[in-house]
C-alpha cells in the first residue's frame, strides 16, 4: 500500500507543478529583462557622461591656450598678432557644412616656436540621419624657419562628441558682459573685441542615441541665447564649463 | 523514506539557480557603478589639481608684480634642488636643472582664507601647488639669458599676461615664464608617482 502512494503524480499534481514551474520561469525571464534594461540604461548614461566629460576637459585645455604666441616663434606670417586668434559665429557663414542653430568657434595658439595650432568646433549632421555631433577640426602649421613651412596636418570634422544637440559659446569681458561680435563679419570691431575677452562659457547638450523613456518627456533646453522645447523619449544632459583665457591681453 | 527524499522537488535547486543568476547580475551592475564612480573621482581630482596649478600661476603673477625691484638686480640661480614635485625635468621645453628666480610651495588653504567652513578648509588642505619662475626659455631650452621686447604700456611695474598684441612702444619688457604644478595632496606629501599632477606654463612680460 505504501508503494502505491508514492508510485506517481496525479494529473492535478502535474498541472499544479507545471503552473508553478511556468510562473517561476516567467519570473526569471522578466527579472532578467528588467535587469538587462537597467544595465543597458546605466551603462548607456555612464558612457555618454564619461565621453562628454573627457571631451569637455580636453576642450577646456585647448580653449585656455587661445591666443598664445610663443616668444621664440619662427613664423613670419603671424595671424595671432595681426588678425584673428578667436572667432565665434552664430550663423555659419563661410562654414556652411555646420548646423546653423548652434554656434561655431575657431581658435589659434602656438604650441612651440615652430608649430601653430588651429582648432574649430561646430555641430555637424551625420551622413545617414538628421542628428548632429560636435565636430572638431584640428590643424597644425609647422615651420622650421621663416618662410619654410610644410603643409599643415589636417584632421577635418572628426566626431568629437556624439549626439550633441546644441553647442553655444558666450564670450565675456572682465566685467562679465558679453563681447560680441567676435568674427571677420564685423571687420575691425571683431578684431578689437577679441582682445577684450576674459572667459569663454560653453554649453553642450547631448541627446541619447536610443529612446530611453517609456513615455514622452518635455525638455526645455535653454543654453545662452538659444532656447527650445522638445517632447520625446530621449534622455538629455547639458554640460556647462567656463574657461579662463589667460593668454589674451585685457 | 529514501524515495521520499528523492522526490522532494525542484524548489531548492530553482531557488539556488535564481539566487546565483540574480547575484551575478547585481554584481555586474554594482561593478559598473563602482567603475563609473572611480572614474568620476579620478576626473574630479585631476580637475582640482588643474585648478591648484592655476592658483599657482596667479600667485606667481602677484609675486612678480610685487618684486620688480628685486628682479632688477637678481640673476637666475639653481632652483631645481629645492623643488619637490614640480621639477624642471617635468617640462620638455627647458633644460633639466635650469636656473630660475623664485619657487613657492603651498596648500590651497594657505591661499584661500576668507569665509571658509571647516569642511572646505580640510578639503583645500589636500590640494597644493608648487611654482618656479625663470626667464622664458630659448629654443634650445636655456633659461640663463633674458629675452626682451619693446612695449607700449606706460606704468613702470605693469604686468601683462601672455604676449602683447600691441606692437611698438618706448618701454622694455622682459619675458618670464611661470611653471606651475598642482597636486591632489599636501605640499610635503605629494608623490609624483601616486598623485594626480597637473602642469601648466605661463609666459609673462614684465616692465622693469
Amino acid at each position: 500500500m505504501k508503494m502505491k502512494k508514492i508510485k506517481g503524480f496525479t494529473l492535478l499534481e502535474t498541472l499544479v507543478a507545471m503552473v508553478i514551474g511556468m510562473l517561476s520561469i516567467a519570473a526569471i525571464f522578466f527579472s532578467y529583462q528588467t535587469f538587462s534594461k537597467a544595465y543597458d540604461s546605466v551603462s548607456n548614461k555612464a558612457e555618454m557622461n564619461s565621453n562628454a566629460r573627457n571631451a569637455l576637459s580636453q576642450m577646456t585645455r585647448e580653449i585656455r591656450n587661445t591666443g598664445r604666441i610663443d616668444p621664440n616663434s619662427v613664423m613670419t606670417h603671424n595671424p595671432l598678432a595681426e588678425t584673428y586668434f578667436l572667432q565665434k559665429y552664430t550663423s555659419p557663414r563661410g562654414y556652411s557644412q555646420y548646423y546653423s542653430g548652434a554656434d561655431f568657434l575657431q581658435i589659434f595658439y602656438d604650441d612651440s616656436p615652430t608649430t601653430r595650432i588651429r582648432i574649430d568646433y561646430g555641430l555637424k549632421k551625420y551622413k545617414d540621419n538628421n542628428e548632429t555631433y560636435l565636430a572638431r577640426t584640428y590643424m597644425v602649421f609647422h615651420c622650421t624657419e621663416p618662410n619654410k613651412c610644410t603643409l599643415p596636418i589636417r584632421n577635418v570634422d572628426q566626431i568629437f562628441i556624439n549626439n550633441v544637440e546644441d553647442f553655444q559659446v558666450v564670450l565675456k569681458d572682465k566685467d562679465g558682459n558679453e563681447v560680441t561680435p567676435v568674427n571677420q563679419l564685423s571687420a575691425n570691431i571683431g578684431k578689437e573685441n577679441q582682445k577684450k575677452i576674459k572667459t569663454a562659457e560653453l554649453y553642450i547638450t547631448t541627446k541619447s542615441k536610443d529612446k530611453i523613456y517609456k513615455t514622452k518627456k518635455t525638455w526645455k533646453i535653454s543654453n545662452a541665447d538659444r532656447s527650445y522645447v522638445v517632447n520625446d523619449q530621449h534622455h538629455r544632459d547639458t554640460y556647462f564649463v567656463s574657461v579662463y583665457l589667460r593668454n589674451i591681453i585685457k | 523514506m529514501k524515495k521520499n527524499y528523492k522526490e522532494k522537488g525542484f524548489a531548492l535547486p530553482l531557488t539556488l539557480l535564481l539566487l546565483v543568476v540574480m547575484a551575478l547580475m547585481s554584481s555586474i551592475l554594482i561593478s559598473k557603478t563602482t567603475t563609473e564612480h572611480t572614474a568620476n573621482t579620478t576626473k574630479d581630482l585631476s580637475q582640482q589639481s588643474f585648478y591648484a596649478a592655476e592658483s599657482g600661476i596667479t600667485e606667481a603673477e602677484k609675486w612678480l608684480k610685487a618684486n620688480v625691484d628685486l628682479l632688477k638686480t637678481s640673476s637666475p640661480s639653481n632652483i631645481d634642488r629645492d623643488l619637490k614635485f614640480c621639477k624642471t625635468s617635468m617640462f620638455p621645453n627647458i633644460i633639466n636643472g635650469s636656473n630660475g628666480f623664485k619657487i613657492e610651495r603651498k596648500s590651497l588653504d594657505q591661499v584661500i582664507t576668507e569665509n571658509l567652513s571647516k569642511d572646505e578648509l580640510d578639503r583645500l588642505k589636500k590640494f597644493s601647488y608648487e611654482y618656479f619662475i625663470t626667464y622664458t626659455p630659448a629654443v634650445n631650452g636655456s633659461t640663463n639669458t633674458a629675452k626682451t621686447k619693446t612695449a607700449s604700456v606706460s606704468e613702470g611695474t605693469s604686468i601683462t599676461e601672455g604676449t602683447s598684441y600691441k606692437q611698438g612702444g618706448t618701454k622694455t619688457a622682459t619675458y618670464y615664464t611661470i611653471f606651475s604644478c598642482g597636486c591632489n595632496n599636501t605640499p610635503d606629501n605629494c608623490n609624483v608617482n601616486k598623485d594626480s599632477i597637473a602642469r601648466l606654463e605661463q609666459d609673462i612680460t614684465l616692465i622693469k
